[in-house]
């Protein structure tokens, strides 16, 4: 289960949602910028912001697609504090712009009756 | 003894196996208010025309009559302004004539002056004369201004009916402040806000229902989330034109699956020199949503319904009742788009619509 709670710092709205499909990834924001000199040494500059970028596939159903659409709506400018599966706690920032919803397919039993693919962008950072 | 009352008041959320966050934010507020008086301009010119005395109508206490007879106007460019404005001036008038009569007063005055601004008045003091010393105050109070420019023309004409040497002497002191002065108040408002945030994990339909938990408190600068589910139920895509009044109704096969809803908000995204992603955007801001549908399996009579329609309605808001019974407002963003026959008797389109729900 992961949650989402928004808007940071008074935050009073979570959103449950899934766990996320496989393939979520996690990648350090930052980046080495190498150069050498005229005698052939060399050195580095390190950018590190000390955030990373999380992406997270889902498989919603119908209505809990809506509700995060309009979780979104509403604060979509606002930091989230997300938890993640292995209950690690994230500040993070949307980054999906824009933000899309694919109906997968049909999806008997599931509240709307569809499946619905989202993926999320986040920027964010440890906490 | 002490005694010590304890009220507490006590909301339920709900009620559930779950977590519970209590978040505390201490906010600071500073306000500074700050009031500026800025340097007045004022200017007065005085006129004084003294005539030759005579003496007629005469009702004085050796039966002469002197009027003197004073004509003020006073310009307030501030007040022209629209703002609030004191013109502070005193002056002092001593009218001295060597008739060897002693000190009088004013004997009678009217004023018509000081109704309003921006009115020229006509102060008419009749005066038995000898050493006179008259004393007129006025004020007009300046409680902000801008650049103000306040003026005043002075004429006085005295008529004597019988001639005399006259000697008129006028002392007028206008003081000014035009001292800018500038002062700030800081006041500082700390608070204690606690945010509650909850969630159940004991119901796992709570993966799948549309069901945001909303605890208490929570900022302000944003609209509250619609807690309630919106209504879901079978239809089948239904377009309308005008958008008010239809009068021309187009109902096609719902879209295909794969169909997308795209919500593209307005904001200011940017990456710091660390490379911190952050975003602004303020809550007025426009936010769109484009539906992307893929309509299959269309006969040709419907198609030429179609195009019938993307063309009466081109650019135009339109009505859109999507297979969900869900109805849309909005427009149609790709009328160019591409109707591919697929094959005998079957076509299909795209439709792009931006719109809102209604």
């Amino acid at each position: 289960m992961i949650s989402i709670k928004a808007p940071f710092p008074q935050l009073n709205v979570a959103c449950v949602l899934p766990n996320a499909k496989m393939q979520d990834s996690r990648a350090a924001n930052q980046s080495v910028n190498v150069q050498r000199t005229m005698t052939g040494a060399m050195f580095s500059y390190v950018k590190n912001a000390g955030s990373s970028k999380l992406r997270l596939p889902f498989v919603l159903s119908r209505m809990k697609a809506l509700e995060l659409k309009e979780f979104i709506r509403v604060y979509y400018r606002a930091q989230w504090v997300v938890t993640l599966h292995d209950d690690s706690k994230w500040l993070a920032t949307l980054l999906s712009d824009p933000f899309s919803t694919i109906t997968e397919g049909r999806a008997e039993g599931w509240p709307g009756g569809e499946a619905v693919n989202v993926t999320l962008e986040l920027s964010a950072e440890r906490i | 003894m002490a005694v010590r009352t304890t009220q507490s008041y006590v909301t339920t959320l709900d009620i559930g196996d779950g977590d519970v966050r209590v978040t505390q934010v201490y906010t600071t507020v500073l306000t500074r208010d700050i009031e500026i008086v800025l340097p007045l301009s004022n200017s007065l010119s005085l006129s004084d025309n003294a005539g030759i005395p005579t003496f007629a109508g005469v009702e004085n206490d050796f039966g002469f009559l002197q009027s003197l007879e004073h004509n003020y106007v006073v310009l307030d460019i501030t007040n022209s302004l629209g703002l609030s404005a004191d013109i502070g001036l005193d002056y002092t008038e001593d009218i001295i004539q060597y008739l060897g009569w002693t000190p009088r007063t004013i004997v009678e005055c009217s004023n018509s002056m000081f109704s309003e601004d921006n009115e020229a008045g006509v102060f008419v003091v009749r005066v038995i004369v000898d050493s006179l010393s008259n004393t007129f105050g006025f004020e007009d109070g300046i409680i902000q201004a801008h650049n103000a420019t306040n003026s005043l023309s002075f004429e006085e004409i005295v008529t004597h009916l019988q001639q005399f040497d006259v000697f008129n002497q006028f002392t007028l002191v206008a003081a000014v402040d035009s001292s800018p002065t500038e002062y700030g108040r800081g006041m500082e408002q700390g608070c204690l806000k606690q945010h509650i945030t909850y969630t159940i994990s004991g119901n796992r339909c709570i993966e799948k229902d549309y069901r945001p938990f909303v605890g208490e408190g929570g900022d302000p600068a944003y609209e509250s989330i619609n807690t309630t589910p919106p209504t879901l139920s079978n239809g089948t895509l239904t377009l309308t034109y005008p958008f008010v009044a239809p009068t021309t109704t187009l109902v096609l096969k719902n879209p295909s699956l794969g169909n997308t809803s795209t919500f593209t908000r307005s904001a200011v995204h940017r990456k710091t020199r660390g490379g911190d992603d952050v975003i602004a955007a303020d809550q007025s801001w426009p936010t769109t949503e484009v539906q992307n549908l893929v309509i299959e399996n269309i006969c040709e009579t419907d198609i030429d319904a179609v195009v019938d329609f993307l063309n009466a309605s081109l650019g135009l808001k339109i009505g859109l009742l999507d297979w969900e019974s869900r109805q849309w407002s909005g427009v149609v963003l790709a009328p160019e788009t591409e109707i591919i026959q697929t094959g005998i008797n079957s076509w299909k389109f795209t439709l792009v619509f931006d719109g809102e729900l209604e």
